[in-house]
């Protein structure tokens, strides 16, 4: 009995180190941000074509971190551009109807970088972020930065 | 033995052995223990004033074993459920810290640089889409402004006085005297026969009155919207159906293409640029589509010249002047191709 109790305390004390401490697998987090970058492009995709015309992905593209000239992170991009007859107001739903299919479970809203945007972070860092302007909109989703 | 000098009503256990009393003259078990309280001043054996329970139980009994049993699986849950809390409040604290951290987190220059980068890269296109949207938009507005204005147009009941009487009387030859059954036939019932030889008949007035000149002359003017004008002198008579129906032909131009007339105007296509094509097609129509003979407008100043005439022919005349003759279509103004990942 006592052994027993003693190799339960221990599990929850491991369980308890690793969530504090364990990172998670950078394969696993770069298919979490292709799998979100997908599924927020074809969402867009799924328009009506009299709103948004072209719908197009940029190649991955690998940066520098801020202040750090090992570590890199990969940015996937999509631009959308609208038809002529949308609206600024039909630009900004689009992106707010985007950012409404991620699940607040997983994505934490962030700090964007304009008025424009909106940006969402998951627990494994990948940052989302979806910027309208004029009769276009910027979907970009960001892996965290990691050592090569 | 004595236990102190505390007196107990505690009840002896009954397995418990008897107290060992120093007094040889004491009776072992002469008096009950429960009584022992009563007894002061005298050395008297008592009960521990708190009983053990386990005490003088045999250490191997089945009893003692089973609730030592029980007070460590006590212990042991009580562990349990103290470290399980622990633990689910250290990662309710961690989780909670982490999600703050994430909160508090900005879109980092870099990643700001990527979304720059893309708004650039299509700068070219999302300006000249907002160009278009604005060219579309104006002249959708316009073309609405138009057809408004063409329907107030249409609905106007403005009429004309006749000023100077027919030379040719007051009915046309033949056997529709006023033009009624035609205009009736053709969807015309508002429209009036008006027989005026004055001013406002501007195609008799501009035939001329020299005393070897013989006219026969009608009018449509824009602005009696359901009048046609005509006069005749005497000896035109044969001619004179055929210019009613020319006249009545401009009626229907002006019914149908007024829109597109206002459209002329609006980008800078004067009335002068399509004059002779409307004149042709008002005889062109009277032609192919009522049978008046084509010779019959050939001395006249409206010849039906056009060959191959069709309905539709002096939109197409205007469309090809750059009048815009149909209502603009989005698409047609569109930057992008539809275009899918």
């Amino acid at each position: 009995m006592r052994r027993s109790g003693a190799a339960l305390a221990l599990v929850l004390a491991v369980g308890i180190l690793l969530t504090g401490c364990a990172g998670p697998d950078p394969v696993l987090v770069r298919d979490e941000a292709q799998a979100v970058f997908d599924q927020l492009v074809a969402r867009t995709a799924e328009s009506d074509t009299a709103v948004v015309r072209a719908v197009e992905t940029a190649e991955p593209a690998e940066q520098a971190c801020t202040g750090d000239d090992e570590r890199t992170q990969t940015g996937l991009a999509a631009t959308a551009t609208l038809s002529i007859t949308a609206t600024a107001a039909d630009t900004r739903r689009i992106r707010d109807d985007l950012a409404d299919t991620l699940d607040p479970e997983t994505w934490t809203t962030i700090h964007p970088a304009g008025a424009e945007q909106v940006a969402r972070i998951s627990e494994h860092d990948v940052v989302v972020t979806l910027t309208a302007r004029g009769p276009a909109l910027v979907i970009a989703v960001f892996t965290p930065c990691t050592a090569p | 033995m004595h236990h102190g000098d505390t007196e107990s009503e505690g009840h002896p256990h009954p397995e418990r052995p008897e107290p060992v009393t120093d007094d040889p003259t004491a009776t072992a078990g002469a008096e009950p223990a429960h009584d022992a309280g009563l007894h002061t001043g005298h050395a008297q054996p008592v009960a521990p004033a708190v009983a053990d329970p386990m005490e003088g139980e045999d250490p191997g009994s089945p009893a003692r074993r089973s609730r030592r049993g029980l007070w460590i699986t006590l212990g042991v849950v009580a562990g349990v459920l103290v470290l399980g809390g622990a633990a689910a409040a250290t990662t309710w604290v961690l989780l909670d810290a982490h999600e703050r951290a994430l909160a508090a987190r900005t879109v980092s220059v870099v990643q700001q640089e990527v979304v720059d980068a893309e708004f650039t890269r299509i700068a070219d296109v999302v300006q000249r889409t907002e160009e278009q949207g604005t060219a579309y938009r104006q002249a959708l507005t316009a073309w609405n402004a138009e057809q408004e204005q063409a329907a107030t147009w249409r609905s106007g009941t403005t009429t004309p006085s006749v000023t100077e009487g027919n030379p040719g009387g007051d009915a046309m030859p033949g056997g529709d005297p006023l033009g009624r059954g035609f205009l009736d036939s053709i969807g015309a019932p508002q429209v009036q026969l008006v027989l005026d030889a004055g001013p406002d008949n501007c195609g008799y007035q501009a035939g001329g009155d020299g005393p070897y000149t013989l006219v026969v002359g009608g009018c449509f003017d824009t602005r009696f919207p359901n009048s046609v004008f005509l006069a005749w002198e005497s000896g035109t008579e044969d001619g004179v159906w055929a210019i009613f129906v020319h006249e009545v032909m401009h009626w229907y131009q002006y019914q149908t293409y007024y829109a597109a007339f206002l459209a002329a105007d609006r980008v800078g296509v004067a009335e002068d640029a399509y004059g002779a094509q409307l004149e042709a097609d008002a005889s062109c129509r009277a032609v192919y589509q009522h049978g008046i003979p084509s010779w019959r407008y050939a001395s006249t100043s409206a010849p039906c010249s056009v060959d191959d005439w069709y309905d539709g022919w002096l939109l197409d005349h205007l469309a090809s002047l750059g009048v815009p003759v149909t209502e603009p279509v989005a698409e047609d103004y569109e930057v992008n191709a539809v275009v899918r990942p």
